[in-house]
């Protein structure tokens, strides 16, 4: 059973890239004090996210038809982007205007929508075998 | 013009018959393949057209995502032999839960067609 599948990892590789690249011109921005760019660059970033899911989610339905109702993506989405934020702390590359206490109230919310999910990703396991949809399988 | 009418209603119902049919035909013909001995993608394909006598086709990338559900569902393996030449080629098999998959299909689905009485009554 193969669930990491290659445009899942290549969804993971881009969104890894895209996250470091957020929090580079995040903290770079915010340290010049150039504070009218950090909605447009959050917004940008949330927009090639979106894009690289979506690309990458039909790619990977192509590959295989994995039904999980976009669960591994937005797994995969929250771990990187969570590592690498508490990572980018840790290492101390923040500006002063950032804090940690954003990063976990942002843990936490993402957390509970991430456990919503996961709540209807193992609703729909009933509907496949071994994640496939039974409408799928043999069609 | 009676008869070119009743010709044309003929074929456009067998047609919509038979695509309605075929819909679910390829996975018994894979199976069938693969029942016969391992094989690679292009072979599935030519058995395929060939056994079905050309009512049947498949698209080798369709072929390839159809047996990619069927690794993910452990019903067909591959492994991976030298071709003739360049890279090694993935043979595919059906695995032990797909032999007895295919069994059981053939005996619930398949076998019905040979009692004498339906034979009868097809031919």
């Amino acid at each position: 059973m193969k669930t990491l599948t290659p445009p899942i990892i290549k969804f993971g590789i881009v969104a890894i890239l895209c996250t470091m690249g957020f929090r580079v011109a995040l903290s770079s921005l915010l340290t010049n004090a150039q504070f009218t760019f950090i909605i447009p660059i959050a917004v940008l970033f949330a927009f090639v996210m979106f894009l690289a899911g979506r690309f990458f989610g039909k790619k990977d339905n192509e590959y295989l038809p994995i039904y999980d109702v976009g669960f591994r993506f937005h797994l995969i989405t929250f771990l990187q982007y969570q590592l690498i934020s508490y990572a980018w702390f840790w290492f101390g590359f923040p500006s002063t205007h950032e804090k940690i206490g954003t990063l976990n109230i942002t843990l936490f919310i993402w957390g509970i929508c991430l456990l919503v999910h996961a709540y209807y990703y193992l609703q729909t396991k009933k509907h496949t075998i071994k994640r496939i949809s039974k409408d799928e399988l043999f069609d | 013009m009676m008869i070119k009418s009743f010709d044309t209603d003929l074929d456009e119902l067998l047609k919509a018959w038979e695509d309605t049919y075929k819909k679910g035909q390829l996975t018994l013909w894979i199976f069938l393949a693969l029942k016969e001995e391992p094989k690679y993608v292009d072979e599935i394909k030519t058995f395929v057209v060939e056994k079905s006598q050309g009512s049947m086709s498949c698209e080798e990338q369709s072929l390839y995502r159809v047996l990619r559900k069927f690794e993910h569902v452990e019903i067909v393996g591959h492994e991976l032999r030298k071709g003739n030449k360049g890279p090694d080629r993935k043979y595919y098999f059906l695995t032990e839960l797909g032999i007895e998959l295919f069994s059981r299909f053939v005996r619930r689905n398949i076998n019905l067609f040979f009692q004498e009485d339906i034979k009868t009554i097809l031919v």
